[in-house]
């Protein structure tokens, strides 16, 4: 799809984590400061739809990992801004070990390819 | 858990969450667009740049929509919505499913709130189980009722139970609340007998300790009936006294409806506990019911008595020499053998039940072919095959449930009629309602059912390839699939089948019923009178009163115009009586264990029921006088509770006539008359046969004929009026009424019938159950017609082009005919043979309620394998002709 350089399709389930650990780094944001800052801190190689985003709120709130509620954004425009609760915070250690024994396992199947 | 909150907050708040989602997006593609602005871009380059990297915004909405609320319960709906449509577009389709399957669960659910009753529903009374019928053991095998003086000695001597009760017969008594005096049923009982049971009265009191004793048991206690009927209800009913058999009596309790058992009296006297009114030991009359100890087993309880009997045995061995104990559960003793019939129901309503649904899956499935298309276009379009088949399966269950909701008000309707018209005789029969239990079993009847039918379009369904239906027009239509038909053959051939057993079985029970209805009682049927009156004893004390009135009465009868004669008995045929061992004189030994029933009846009795006499002679006024002579003489001494000496009771002699059977049974090859027997007492008083009569049947319907000896009807305080007569009955009865009030008014006539309807009314139970059954069977029978059509039908429909293409080719019409009728009747023939064989095997559980046909009956077997060949040729015949007349022009381009 990409023309200019090759951008990382999200992994299944990576975008929870994403989005749990922006909002616990950040404070309150709003959907688009979210998808910024995501873009941001992917430097750029992530292919995110940000639409895809809204539903993936709508499921961690669900949850009750984060919660939401209407406030006043920069330019004094209406917007709605999610935060992470004591839950989410929680979540987001569980979720970033598990995340750091896929890579480490991942990692070492690379490497066994690349001595062969 | 926040989720739950958030969930139901958005169900309700739907339209104005999508209006805060339309603004949260919009917003973010607003910043976006102002992001893109700042970085150069034309505001058309932003707009679209937007766009691009936000996605598709509809499917973003979508996807946060379909996560909100319950999504499950959502597509669920979705899936009733679509279901509810679908079915609203075939109407016809829809209302032969739920109505057949309504007519199956309504039966069943009928038949399951009789059984629920009878069967399942514990005793209505306190701790159930601990209760058990008590009988005795005689010489002849079976179980007896109580002398008096065993049941004293069992209730005092046994350790295993808590208490036993003791109550008679039910009695006729006269009962005159206000006015005319009428009949009524009473139970006398000892005084422990309701707190034995653990009832309740609705109103008053039960007895009180010590009114079973004489003198203090002038009071009364009335069923709800007759306090309803008699007392219309009245709150203070008790209290008040009211006169039966001339005797007053105080009203102190009424009792609920639920409580009628055991035999369904009206009211309760108590039984007075007095051994001098009993007869000792050796005479066998009372009923006793008993409440084991806590814990103990029935067996224990058994082993108990069985030591008692055996001590009685050595202590009284003239009385007592074969007498042991029974105990049943009182619970199997009131369900009696009721439980084969109501098994033979259920299993017909089962059949029912099955035939509906394998009608019901093969409508469905010709309905799934005919929307192949349609589903393969949504499953093209993304719909998955799990989703798919559950779609099916809720229409399918949707059917079930709109079929059991119809069934319950039907069974509703059914049992609430049946329950009133009380043509059954089972226990606790008027008790029978649609309970929560019956509701639950309906409603689980329902899931399975849909479940069971709906299984197999949905089973097609899944293997069905969306790119091939999509492109294949002819192609597809020409061949539905061979497993497809596979299916639907069999399901035609079952129903057959089933119908075939249920058919076979209707036939059977209703050549039953009709082989009872003409048989050979050995009376008359038609032209017999019969009616019965009541003596009170305090006005007819001594058996000169009851002699004279007995005179008196035939005398005023015989003077009624157009009477060909004129009876009084102690009995009538078919009702059974009393029965006794006898003894012949000069006969060592023990006496026969043959029982021998006796009857004793006025000189006219045979002549009015047209009973032949065979042999010597009737009896005359002669012999009704010796008869009273004996016991004039004797009575008095029996009453005084003495044995007569023997100088006195060997010279009484009286005259009997025996019927065919007894004279057969006790003198094979031997002239029976002037045979002189007594009734186990070595030195009388005799009886001495001066003739023979043609058999009856006296103790029931479907019971051949016992020996039976008749003696001459000296009085009695029940007695049965026999008039043969052609006038009509009606007349009969105004004219009796009136001789009857001539010689006392007091007494009430009832129980008017002809002898006809005495043999009627123990046939109903046979009748209805043969109604019942054919009327399951006729069901089964049309279900089964209407599924051998459809699948015919929807055969030809399917062929149509093939058909035409062959016809254009030269197949006549009569060629076609034939091959579309062989196809449906081939299914039919082979489901009737499966049938037969299935009706064979169902013959054994028939055979405990047929009396007088064989279950392997070959007339029945025959003539209901024709009818149902019949009705199955006229199914063929519809869908077959449509065939045959097919233009093959217009075939040709059927799509």
């Amino acid at each position: 799809m990409s023309t200019r350089e090759t951008k990382t399709d999200i992994l299944q389930g990576t975008l929870d984590l994403m989005v749990l650990r922006t909002l616990a780094t950040m404070g309150a944001q709003h959907g688009f400061g979210l998808a910024q800052r995501i873009q941001q801190i992917s430097g750029g190689m992530l292919d995110l739809n940000q639409g895809t985003l809204y539903p993936a709120l709508l499921r961690l709130e669900h949850r009750g990992w984060i919660r939401s509620r209407w406030g006043v954004s920069g330019n004094n425009r209406r917007a709605r801004f999610y935060e992470i609760t004591a839950a989410g915070r929680r979540q987001v250690e569980r979720e970033s070990e598990d995340w750091a024994r896929t890579v480490a396992i991942m990692d070492r199947f690379v490497r066994l390819t690349e001595t062969e | 858990m926040p989720g739950i909150w958030m969930r139901i907050k958005e169900l309700v708040g739907r339209s104005r969450l999508d209006g805060e989602l339309d603004e949260e997006v919009g917003l973010h593609l607003q910043m976006m667009e102002e992001e893109f602005r700042r970085r150069g871009m034309s505001e058309a380059e932003a707009r679209a740049a937007a766009r691009r990297e936000f996605g598709g915004v509809a499917h973003a909405k979508e996807a946060y929509r379909d996560q909100r609320g319950f999504p499950w319960l959502e597509s669920f709906a979705k899936d009733v919505r679509y279901a509810l449509r679908g079915l609203r577009r075939s109407p016809g389709f829809t209302a032969a499913a739920v109505l057949s399957l309504a007519l199956g669960i309504g039966a069943n659910t009928a038949v399951f709130s009789i059984i629920d009753t009878i069967l399942l529903r514990p005793l209505p009374y306190r701790n159930p189980s601990q209760l058990v019928r008590l009988y005795e053991t005689e010489s002849a095998p079976g179980s007896y009722p109580f002398a008096e003086p065993d049941f004293v000695d069992w209730k005092a001597q046994n350790s295993t139970f808590q208490d036993m009760t003791m109550f008679g017969w039910p009695h006729d008594m006269n009962l005159s609340a206000s006015g005319r005096p009428e009949h009524v049923l009473a139970l006398p009982t000892e005084a422990n007998f309701f707190s034995l049971l653990g009832v309740k009265p609705l109103l008053g009191r039960t007895w009180a300790a010590g009114e079973d004793q004489p003198g203090k048991d002038d009071v009364a206690i009335l069923g709800y009936g007759l306090w309803q009927s008699h007392f219309a209800g009245d709150p203070h009913a008790v209290g008040r006294s009211i006169e039966l058999n001339a005797r007053k009596y105080t009203i102190v309790g009424v009792m609920p409806a639920s409580f009628h058992l055991p035999f369904d009296p009206q009211l309760w006297v108590p039984q007075v506990m007095d051994s001098k009114l009993f007869g000792g030991r050796g005479t066998h009359w009372a009923s006793a019911i008993g409440r084991m100890k806590p814990g103990v087993t029935m067996k224990a309880a058994l082993e108990d008595l069985k030591v008692i009997a055996a001590r009685l045995e050595k202590q009284y061995p003239s009385t007592n020499g074969k007498v042991g104990a029974v105990v049943t559960s009182l619970r199997d003793d009131m369900v009696g053998d009721s439980s084969g019939t109501l098994f033979l129901m259920l299993g017909a309503v089962g059949l029912v039940l099955l035939i509906a649904c394998a009608n019901v899956a093969n409508l469905l499935l010709s309905r799934a072919l005919a929307r192949q298309k349609e589903v393969a276009l949504r499953s093209a379009l993304g719909a998955s095959r799990v989703r798919l088949a559950r779609q099916l399966l809720t229409e399918s269950l949707l059917l079930s449930l709109a079929g059991g909701a119809l069934g319950l008000l039907l069974a509703w309707g059914g049992v609430s009629a049946f329950s009133s018209a009380k043509s059954f005789d089972l226990p606790r029969f008027n008790a029978v309602q649609l309970n929560g239990a019956v509701i639950g079993f309906t409603f689980a009847l329902a899931l399975a059912t849909g479940v069971l039918f709906g299984m197999f379009p949905a089973l097609q369904m899944s293997r069905l390839n969306a790119l091939d239906e999509l492109k294949g027009g002819a192609g597809s239509s020409v061949s539905p699939g061979r497993r497809r038909r596979f299916i639907s053959h069999a399901l035609v051939a079952t129903e057959i089948a089933l119908s075939a057993v249920l058919l076979i079985s209707a036939g059977l029970l209703l050549k039953d019923f009709a082989a009872l209805r003409g048989l050979d009682i050995g009376v008359r049927r038609k032209g017999v009178w019969t009616a019965a009156v009541q003596l009170p004893e305090a006005n007819y004390k001594t058996d000169m009163q009851v002699y004279g009135f007995s005179e008196a009465l035939l005398e005023g009868l015989r003077r009624i115009g157009g009477v060909d004669s004129v009876a009084l008995s102690d009995h009538l045929p078919l009702e059974g009586g009393s029965n006794g061992t006898i003894k012949l004189r000069g006969q060592t030994g023990e006496a026969s264990n043959q029982l021998v029933e006796s009857h004793a009846v006025s000189p006219e009795y045979f002549r009015a029921m047209g009973i032949r006499l065979l042999q010597g002679r009737v009896f005359t006024q002669a012999d009704v006088q010796t008869a009273l002579e004996y016991d004039l003489r004797l009575d008095p001494l029996y009453a005084a509770g003495t044995t007569p000496p023997a100088g006195v009771t060997n010279g009484v002699v009286y005259p009997c006539v025996i019927n065919e059977s007894m004279a057969r049974f006790f003198w094979p090859n031997q002239n029976p008359l002037g045979k002189v027997y007594s009734h186990g007492n070595d030195n009388g008083p005799w009886t001495q046969v001066i003739g023979v009569v043609s058999d009856v049947r006296q103790t029931s319907l479907t019971e051949r004929p016992a020996p039976e000896a008749y003696a001459p009807f000296d009085g009695a305080s029940r007695l049965f009026l026999i008039l043969h007569t052609s006038l009509p009955p009606s007349g009969v009865t105004a004219q009796v009424r009136h001789v009857l009030g001539q010689i006392d008014a007091s007494l009430p006539l009832y129980g008017v019938r002809s002898m006809d309807e005495v043999a009627a009314g123990l046939s109903e139970g046979q009748q209805y159950l043969s109604l019942l059954v054919g009327s399951f069977a006729g069901l089964a029978a049309l279900l089964a017609a209407i599924g051998i059509y459809g699948v015919l039908a929807y055969a030809v429909r399917q062929r149509t082009r093939e058909i035409g293409i062959r016809m254009s080719f030269g197949a006549s019409r009569g060629h076609v005919l034939g091959e579309v009728l062989w196809e449906g009747m081939r299914l039919a023939l082979l489901g009737l043979a499966v049938g037969i064989a299935g009706a064979f095997a169902a013959g054994r559980i028939l055979e405990s309620l047929l009396h007088e046909v064989k279950p392997d009956d070959p007339a029945i077997f025959a003539a209901t394998a024709g009818l149902l060949a019949g009705v199955a040729l006229v199914a063929c015949c519809l869908p077959a002709r449509r065939a045959a007349r097919l233009d093959p022009l217009a075939a040709l381009r059927y799509e």
